[in-house]
């Protein structure tokens, strides 16, 4: 059983002006989130192939969620989506792909669609043969198509002869696009930008971030380590001219809601005790540590995606409130002294799925700092009070970690009677109150 | 000449009852106990957590954050017990001032408005006045977030006050529980106080 190739869709966005260095590179990032299928052209032009990810978003929505992106990284563009690569970077850039539409100006963009022959320097191969079309009295590229094919290689080279092809074809190989290795966004400020303060330095911090962050998902990834610096005006009274902060992030973070929060909370604390002595002048981040994604798109039943990102940002923030070591999560260790049988997790780590309910007695639900306590057969006494035994469990014995120094333990639980029941442990120095089953 | 009010009309005035309204509620073995949504529960008694263990083992789908000044819990005992620990995010608030310190703590969660229960031992402070400011604070949290915040008696209290309750409990609590063992480890549960029903 034979399958008919999914129908191609390619979306090209012209940019009219070219762009800075590596910015067309930084937005193709964003649009990986389309398509893997992504070329360039260099400094001017994406090329998207959207056609196999037609059951997921339609071409409208598709091109109102590229407005959305452009317009957080501050670009214009025209675009088009047609069914060869050809067609799109025509209709993107003139308006059209019809040939009677064209100029023959058009022919540079024919022969060279990715713009891997062209070179800064250098005028495009098809000047030449543009000047002598127009003193023959030609005008679009359907007088080009008119012309005999055989007729093409002998009076302008290789090059009509491949324009005329791409023209007829439109078949590339596409080049591949490799995003940046390392991930980073910087704003440098004008004169009249330059700021010294928390909420303006935000305010520019915010941009900066929605761009990483749109880079991060079109990658499928999430930032968990962070690096911010500020570059203060260069003055000889400055004795730090740049300052720099790594955010080690709890748990993984998807967008700039969750981030923010904890840039304030750290450079609100920082710059109190040390305030800026002189005005930003750049802004600059660096993704440090990254983990994958969400494995698909998000379910349409339910926000547990959602939910899980607005968990991971109130815990991080939490975090950088309380401390790094102050807010955890627990996993289960399987050792039978108490103050080891669980642990703190690290940050990305799962629990380990470990069933102690048959392994180990009951343990109490509250551990305290060993306290000495009298017990007697039928009463004991703890802080000058004292309480009547109404039950006793049997004697545990723990023996383990000798090696760490520490002795054998006679464990035993103690219902009192009017009172908690207590967990209390007896060795080779006396008996102690470790425990209480609140 | 106006008529004269009730004792209870005067309470549904304050905010000491909130009887007729309704409002979201967890429920506890079948409906036998409904703990109200967005609001404040103070536990007392002598088997507080075994009690809270119960309930998120009944409610594995809660997300809960649990702050103490000084750790004492063993997440280790809230497993075994069956709870589900995979939910739960812990936070020790230490700090200078412990009530300040685990009252941020309660309030930065409660903002984020992504957990359901909250547990965490009383607040106190030295002026009651404070006190029931802080407590009110969290109680506007907790109903905008649509939270329970637990109030647990915190590990040393335990054995210095025994099991009875300290006192009435503070306006802005809108449910007051004492919590009892029974012979074969059985739990049982009082209700001292509830807004919803109208017993203050």
């Amino acid at each position: 059983m034979s399958h008919s190739p999914t129908p191609l869709r390619i979306a090209c966005l012209w940019f009219s002006s070219p762009l800075k260095n590596g910015e067309l590179e930084r937005f193709a990032e964003t649009c990986l989130r389309f398509s893997p299928q992504i070329a360039l052209r260099a400094r001017q032009a994406i090329f998207i192939e959207i056609g196999k990810s037609r059951t997921l978003f339609s071409e409208e929505a598709f091109i109102r969620r590229v407005r959305v992106l452009l317009r957080r990284f501050g670009l214009s563009v025209s675009g088009a989506v047609r069914s060869r690569a050809i067609d799109a970077l025509l209709a993107a850039r003139y308006g059209s792909h019809l040939p009677e539409a064209l100029p023959l100006e058009a022919l540079a963009l024919v022969l060279d669609p990715f713009g891997i022959r062209e070179k800064e320097d250098e005028l495009p191969a098809t000047e030449k043969m543009t000047v002598a079309l127009q003193a023959l009295g030609l005008r679009s590229l359907h007088d080009f198509m008119s012309l005999p094919p055989h007729e093409l290689p002998s009076r302008f080279g290789a090059e009509g002869r491949l324009c005329r092809l791409h023209l007829e074809r439109g078949e590339f190989t596409w080049p591949t696009f490799i995003p940046q290795e390392v991930i980073e966004e910087s704003r440098d400020l004008a004169d009249d930008e330059a700021c010294g303060t928390l909420e303006p330095l935000l305010f520019y911090a915010k941009t900066l971030l929605d761009r990483l962050f749109a880079r991060l998902h079109g990658r499928g990834l999430r930032l968990t380590r962070l690096q911010a610096r500020f570059e203060l005006e260069r003055f000889s009274t400055v004795r730090k001219p740049v300052h720099e902060w790594d955010f080690d992030l709890m748990l993984p973070q998807g967008s700039t809601s969750g981030v923010l929060p904890i840039l304030r909370e750290r450079w609100d604390r920082d710059l109190q005790h040390e305030p800026l002595e002189a005005l930003v002048t750049r802004l600059h981040f660096t993704v440090m540590e990254t983990v994958a994604g969400y494995d698909g798109q998000k379910n349409f039943f339910h926000a547990r995606e959602d939910q899980t990102e607005k968990m991971n940002a109130v815990a991080s923030h939490l975090r950088e409130s309380l401390g790094a070591d102050k807010v955890f999560r627990a996993s289960l260790v399987e050792d039978r002294i108490p103050e080891k049988s669980w642990r703190k997790l690290e940050k990305n780590e799962r629990p380990a799925a470990l069933d102690l309910s048959d392994r180990i007695p009951l343990r109490p639900t509250r551990i305290l700092q060993p306290e000495t306590i009298e017990v007697s057969a039928n009463q004991v006494t703890f802080r000058r009070r004292r309480w009547r035994i109404e039950r006793r469990s049997e004697v545990e014995r723990i023996s383990a970690h000798w090696l760490d120094g520490l002795q054998v333990r006679h464990y035993v639980r103690l219902d009192l009677e009017h009172g908690p029941s207590l967990w209390v442990f007896e060795d080779a120095n006396g008996t102690f109150l470790q425990g209480v089953f609140e | 000449m106006p008529m004269p009010i009730s004792l209870q009309q005067l309470r549904e005035k304050i905010g000491a009852l909130q009887t007729g309204g309704s409002r979201d509620v967890f429920y506890w073995k079948n409906g036998s106990l409904e703990i109200p949504r967005g609001a404040l529960v103070e536990l007392t008694g002598d088997c507080t957590l075994e009690w809270l263990c119960g309930f998120f083992r009944e409610s594995p789908s809660l997300n809960v954050f649990w702050a103490e000044p000084e750790f004492t819990l063993l997440p280790t005992a809230l497993a075994q017990r069956g709870v589900n620990l995979e939910r739960f995010l812990f936070a020790e608030t230490g700090g200078t001032s412990l009530q300040s310190s685990l009252f941020k703590a309660l309030r930065l969660a409660l903002r984020g408005q992504v957990f359901e229960c909250l547990v965490a031992p009383h607040l106190r402070f030295a002026h009651s006045l404070e006190e029931e400011k802080t407590l009110k604070t969290l109680q506007l949290l907790a109903e905008k977030a649509n939270s329970t915040v637990f109030f647990t008696t915190s590990g040393s209290e335990v054995i210095a006050t025994a099991t009875e309750p300290r006192g009435p409990a503070a306006w802005p609590i809108a449910m007051r529980l004492k919590t009892e063992r029974i012979p074969d480890d059985g739990i049982s549960i009082t209700v001292l106080k509830d807004k919803m029903r109208g017993i203050a």
